[in-house]
């Protein structure tokens, strides 16, 4: 049996702040994006916001009319990622398996390590918590069972600063009466689906004949079986393995509406400049692209469109989108935000046909030699120093960098 | 002498603070940020050799005792504690990200 532990840092960008400002540690603090640039949503909340009913992601106004004296605070990321570096580097002490979901989630496995560290799983969750309280500050949960799943639950039960053992023996009395959203992938709609066949615990889930579950939700339904059963056997990754990447992407929320095609233009150029070098970086091709539109009554589009050639330039990503963008958007509305992802990835080192009648797939790599140069300016100089002529439009459109400022994904289960 | 000096110079500092605000006590003051002379050792290692007040006196550290990774709750900040003997008197100063600063 394998002995798994999942460690959620409590609150963390709340909690990191706090750390940070003694000041405003009494009094209800969130953090939130800038209301300016039309990020004003709740990012993470301390406990004292958390007991007055503020949620993540409502609007700064809607919190602020449940906790009338709200601390505001800008998040900061280059302090949680050192924060998470620093939570992880105790986390390998203990195992080679660490897995991370997020910044502020990690999976352990402990099963290997346990015979060298002459202890058990529970003494070693305790440690963690500790330590990690001393050294960082910050308070994490830790849950202990026997498959990932499991764990995750266990350390969503008791917060903060807690741990929470969810054994073979008694996780049906612990497990089974939660609401089955609890469950990680039972999400909104999921949920309503399950409740229509009257599932609505995760004991009801696991005693639900899995034909059933097939029939109503696919393969999914069978994933979801396994895991309300406590049957999962998905491995925690070593840390020396990289993860498969499927996808990459970048989207932003624009400091004002988008109006006309020029605009999506802009925005959309500098996202295409962003995952383009990012899928070198990767050393990585795109063959496909997916372009996901939000208008200003929240309303959200998406779709995809193959390429003839993988590409790993700016200017085929971008044609790709505009062309999906016209053919799927009638203006109904103005634009709220945009995101634009290169799918479809295939290694870059592999040899391309060229064609004896046109030369777009040699275009295309000069066009790459091209911009890995401009990539290797902005390494030395700096991302400004040098931009589109068609950037200065509108810099305040296309005034930000999505390759280096967001870069915090929230992270799949099945990579 | 210099002994003196130095904890007159801390409780200074918290009797300023203190008044500052009536009623309310601003914690985040609670955090002294120090100008402090180093020496970096070949493997990297950074050792604290003196620490200097904000009105520019110095003091030596005569020793350090103890250098591990700790959070300062009380100051507001994480990083390497150094535990150190200064004129006398055990004190901890925090080095977070080469930004030096003392608790209260």
């Amino acid at each position: 049996m394998r002995s798994i532990l999942h460690v959620d840092m409590n609150n963390f960008y709340a909690s990191v702040e706090c750390l940070y400002r003694p000041e405003i540690r009494n009094f209800p603090v969130a953090v939130a994006g800038d209301p300016l640039n039309r990020h004003g949503i709740i990012l993470a909340k301390n406990m004292i916001a958390k007991k007055l009913g503020v949620t993540t992601g409502e609007a700064i106004w809607e919190a602020k009319l449940k906790a009338p004296g709200l601390v505001l605070v800008p998040p900061d990321y280059k302090k949680y990622i050192r924060f998470s570096r620093m939570a992880r580097e105790i986390y390998y002490e203990y195992s080679d398996q660490v897995e991370a979901f997020g910044l502020d989630e990690n999976w352990i496995d402990l099963t290997g390590s346990l015979s060298c560290l002459h202890s058990d799983p529970v003494t070693i969750a305790d440690a963690i918590r500790r330590r990690v309280k001393k050294e960082l500050g910050v308070t994490v949960s830790v849950g202990v069972s026997f498959n990932k799943i499991f764990a995750k639950l266990g350390s969503d039960l008791k917060k903060p600063d807690a741990t929470t053992v969810i054994s073979r023996e008694h996780f049906k009395e612990i497990v089974w009466p939660l609401p089955v959203g609890d469950l990680l992938y039972v999400g909104r709609s999921t949920a309503r689906q399950l409740e229509l066949i009257a599932v609505n615990t995760i004991g009801d889930l696991a005693r639900t004949d899995v034909a059933i579950l097939r029939r109503r939700l696919g393969k999914w339904g069978e994933i979801l079986w396994f895991f309300a059963n406590g049957m999962d056997t998905s491995p925690v990754r070593k840390i020396s393995e990289s993860e498969q990447i499927k996808s990459i992407g970048n989207g932003t929320t624009c400091p004002r509406d988008l109006q006309t095609e020029q605009d999506v233009r802009l925005v959309f150029t500098v996202l295409a400049e962003s995952v383009a070098a990012r899928l070198r970086d990767c050393c990585v091709k795109c063959r496909g692209v997916q372009i996901f539109l939000r208008d200003n009554s929240l309303f959200t589009l998406s779709r995809q469109k193959q390429m003839e050639f993988p590409c790993c330039t700016s200017a085929p990503i971008l044609e790709t989108a505009m062309e999906l963008f016209r053919q799927h958007y009638r203006w109904p509305r103005p634009l709220r935000s945009v995101s634009l992802s290169a799918i479809y990835l295939v290694t870059a080192s592999r040899h391309v046909q060229l064609s004896l009648f046109d030369d777009t797939a040699e275009r295309l790599l000069v066009q790459e030699q091209l911009e890995k140069t401009v990539d290797k300016l902005r390494d030395r100089f700096g991302h400004d120093a040098i931009t589109r002529a068609s950037a200065l439009l509108d810099p305040k459109l296309t005034g930000f960098n999505p390759k280096e400022d967001h870069t915090i994904h929230p992270y799949s289960y099945f990579r | 002498m210099k002994r003196m000096e130095f904890w007159c110079a801390v409780a200074q500092r918290i009797v300023q603070n203190e008044n500052g605000i009536p009623g309310y006590r601003l914690v985040s003051i609670m955090k002294i940020p120090l100008k402090v002379n180093a020496d970096f050792d070949l493997s990297g290692k950074i050792m604290p050799r003196s620490i200097e007040w904000e009105d520019g006196r110095v003091f030596a550290v005569d020793r350090v005792l103890d250098v591990r990774r700790a959070a300062s709750l009380k100051a507001g900040g994480t990083g390497l504690r150094y535990i150190c003997r200064i004129c006398g008197r055990t004190v901890a100063l925090f080095n977070d990200e080469n930004k030096w600063f003392m608790e209260k």
